[in-house]
């Protein structure tokens, strides 16, 4: 159904929509509706979601995010802007309009990983093949986003870079496709490696530095209803000085691990719980320490070779 | 009142209404039931009509979040009140809990799908101190931390300043009455605790009619309008359920809110509950009720500032006359609560502290 | 108020709300009472075992403890058995067993 439907940049009113009644589209599991009343971030916004499904009026909307002015006096000399979702304790700061885009961005992390209990949320890079999908929990910085995206354009389905939805239910990982947010020196490097890819420009002086977004491959965002079951769990670190390994981890550790990946696991209590101990029992979780993108992309084809199941 | 607000109001009132809901009615009410804390409540109705499994799946999905959450922060309640006993072991000390903790523990139909995250409790003026003593020798700690939150509290508030245990999330309030010192109504708390109901062996809850008019004081005089609406969901299911235990309810009830000077609150509730919310009242104690009714224009003001304050609005229409109701409803009910003076004084020093010339604010 | 240990009875509160899995040696426990997930090693698994048997005071459990082992209760036994009390009081796994009289 989403490989037919109409993507956001076929779709003539698209900014008329963002400025008005509002644009809804799709992202994996989840039905945004947006409204943006600043032209120039409207056009950033569509620059990095025009490659996603429109929804209908009459669809049922996950999310409702404005990303509107903020509210300090200041805004009469230097234009801000913060995001505004209905929820009460919601820690959106201001922005300035330059850097905009991250207050949707940043929005959308934090609805998906207070509300969208029905997963289990990990913090995590997901990517598939193949119908399995290799989680990377990891915290921010070491390099999970980089290595997720090379993995999405080597041959691997992108789920997310940042959350890996699990339903315990029906014990299958859930796609989650938002751009790939890039930061520091992972930009240039990604967009040194990528030269045919969709960037977002560079957005300098974030609260994280400089950040760049990179659309997925049109395929992943095609087949984002499709879900894959687990397979092998992987802890990345880049460490370009350090030797190369992959280091299986006990079943304990695994399980602590990955549970401290977890977003939401007091949430999910024992479903959580079960759920995290069931996957840790059936599969093999590794750290791997890698020093460069491609060998880190090797390890992850060998490992999921050999020990995939 | 707006379109979105009447389907959160249906499917309050008529838990079976949910089924004639389209795609893009449930995209309000979600919303809408995650601002006002009631999308755990629709949740459990939907489980009780059997209606859950009918509706969108994506829908299903945010109702089985808003249960969790509900139900992780009622197992953190529970948690805390275990550790309170634990605490007080050895000692003959009666604890009343109140509002969420109560509705938890003595397994009341208003606690389905609700989510609590403090701890009220109340105990007598006398006790106050070695209660207070107790919790903190065994591990709880102050959580606000300015002289001046400090003061505010001791000297002016029903409360003393909040308790956290530091390796717990859940705050403990500390009550000895149920209003504020400075307020107008003074409710004689004797009478609340000689009349509350063990639930075990160091827990009580108030007594069914105090649990209303308490429930009711909270929202129409103390001007917590955070949760209105779920406060109002909470006194209409008491209301209906202690009534249909005995329809001789209604008249205890009118009674106790004449004997505690609590008639007003209780008007306010069971106006509100009855117009907003179908909770049936007999004809006869609806009238019986009216000797607690303020004069017309002020009752007239007031069915547009709590129907205006109390109802949510949904991101994309205009909440203009939300937001200055709901500033109307805080001044007031300050107003009611703090003789002006001291009411010009505690909000001087909060907005001096918003911009900056108050005392830094060490949140743990 | 502080509990003394030594003559506290510590028993299993009552209701089904341990939830089990082993992971290697290690126990993993999630409390349904407090909805938090405990690591526990082999000894203090055995402990824990102990009290759900029968619920004792700490010199008895080290008694228990050290017939188990099949060794002697050596102030090292004791120790440890004293510290894994507190550990499991302060988690909130065991209780004093209610003795006082209601109210």
């Amino acid at each position: 159904m989403v490989g037919n439907s109409r993507l956001i940049k076929d779709l003539p009113n698209a900014r008329q929509l963002l400025a008005g009644e509002g644009l809804i589209f799709r992202v994996g599991p989840f039905t945004i509706r947006a409204t943006c009343p600043f032209p120039t971030l409207r056009d950033e916004i569509l620059a990095i979601y025009g490659g996603y499904p429109v929804g209908r009026p009459s669809d049922f909307v996950d999310y409702h995010v404005n990303v509107g002015p903020g509210t300090t006096i200041r805004r009469w000399f230097r234009p801000n802007v913060i995001a505004e979702a209905g929820m009460v304790n919601a820690p959106f700061v201001p922005l300035p309009l330059d850097i905009g885009v991250l207050a949707l961005e940043m929005a959308l992390n934090w609805l998906v990983a207070t509300t969208a209990d029905r997963y289990l949320i990990f913090h995590s890079g997901v990517v598939a093949r193949n119908g399995k999908a290799v989680l990377m929990p990891g915290a921010s910085g070491i390099g999970k986003s980089t290595l997720t995206s090379g993995l999405a354009f080597a041959g691997w389905r992108l789920f997310s870079d940042e959350f890996g939805l699990f339903d315990p239910d029906k014990t299958l990982f859930y796609p989650y496709p938002r751009p790939i947010s890039l930061k520091n020196a992972s930009t240039t490097v990604m967009a040194d490696r990528l030269p045919t890819a969709v960037f977002s420009r560079p957005f300098y002086n974030t609260p994280k530095g400089t950040i760049r977004y990179l659309c997925p491959e049109p395929e992943a965002i095609a087949q984002m209803a499709e879900p894959a079951a687990p397979t092998i769990i992987l802890f990345p670190e880049y460490n370009p000085t350090a030797e190369a390994q992959a280091i299986e981890l006990r079943k304990p550790e695994m399980f602590a691990m990955i549970r401290s990946s977890s977003v939401n696991c007091d949430r999910m209590a024992e479903v959580g719980f079960k759920a995290m101990t069931d996957m840790t029992e059936t599969y093999r979780g590794f750290r791997i320490i890698y020093r460069s993108l491609d060998q880190g992309i090797h390890m992850v084809n060998d490992l999921v070779e050999q020990w995939g199941v | 009142m707006s379109i979105s607000a009447t389907i959160l109001l249906g499917a309050l009132r008529d838990p079976h209404s949910i089924a004639a809901l389209t795609p893009a009615d449930w995209s309000k009410l979600v919303f809408l039931g995650r601002a006002t804390a009631l999308l755990g409540r629709i949740a459990a109705d939907s489980r009780k009509t059997g209606l859950f499994d009918r509706l969108p799946e994506a829908v299903q999905g945010h109702l089985m979040a808003a249960e969790r959450g509900a139900a992780l922060s009622q197992t953190l309640i529970t948690w805390e009140v275990d550790r309170i006993k634990r605490a007080f072991w050895g000692q003959k000390q009666r604890i009343i809990l109140l509002k969420g903790a109560a509705y938890i523990q003595a397994k009341l139909p208003c606690a389905a799908g609700r989510p609590s995250s403090d701890i009220d409790i109340l105990v007598g003026r006398a006790e106050l101190s070695l209660v207070e003593a107790t919790l903190l020798q065994n591990g709880w700690e102050a959580a606000k931390t300015t002289t001046y939150d400090d003061h505010y509290y001791r000297e002016w508030m029903h409360e003393l300043p909040p308790l956290r245990h530091p390796s717990r999330q859940t705050m403990i309030d500390l009550h000895h009455t149920i209003l504020p010192l400075t307020s107008r109504l003074k409710p004689d708390a004797a009478k609340l605790l000689s009349a509350a109901q063990p639930i075990d062996d160091h827990m009580a809850v108030l007594s069914d009619t105090d649990l209303i008019l308490h429930s009711a004081v909270h929202l129409f005089q103390d001007g917590d309008i955070r949760n209105a609406l779920r406060d109002l969901v909470d006194q209409r299911d008491l209301m209906r359920h202690f009534a249909g235990q005995n329809p001789e309810f209604w008249q205890r009830l009118l009674t106790r809110g004449g004997e505690l000077g609590l008639g007003r609150p209780l008007y306010y509730s069971m106006r509100y509950a009855h117009r907003l919310l179908a909770l049936e009242i007999p004809h006869a104690v609806l009238a019986a009720s009216n000797r607690f009714a303020p004069p017309a224009p002020v009752r007239l003001m007031m069915d547009h500032l709590v129907e205006a304050a109390i109802l949510p609005t949904f991101l994309f229409e205009t909440r203009r006359f939300a937001d200055f109701a709901g500033l109307m409803l805080y001044v007031r009910s300050h107003w009611l609560r703090m003789p002006p003076l001291l009411l010009a004084r505690h909000l001087t020093t909060k907005m001096m502290r918003r911009f900056g010339f108050g005392e830094a604010r060490a949140r743990p | 108020m502080r509990l003394d240990i030594q003559n506290a009875r510590w028993c299993i509160p009552a209701g089904n709300f341990a939830v089990w899995r082993e992971l290697n040696d290690i126990s993993v426990l999630f409390d349904r009472r407090s909805g938090q997930t405990h690591l526990l090693d082999a000894f203090a698994r055995e402990l824990y075992d102990l009290i759900t048997e029968q619920a004792d005071t700490a010199p008895e459990l080290t008694s228990r403890m050290a017939a188990i082992l099949e060794g002697a209760v050596d102030p090292a036994l004791r120790q440890k058995i004293d510290d894994t009390i507190a550990e499991f009081d302060q988690l909130g796994l065991i209780f004093p067993e209610l003795t006082e009289p209601t109210l």
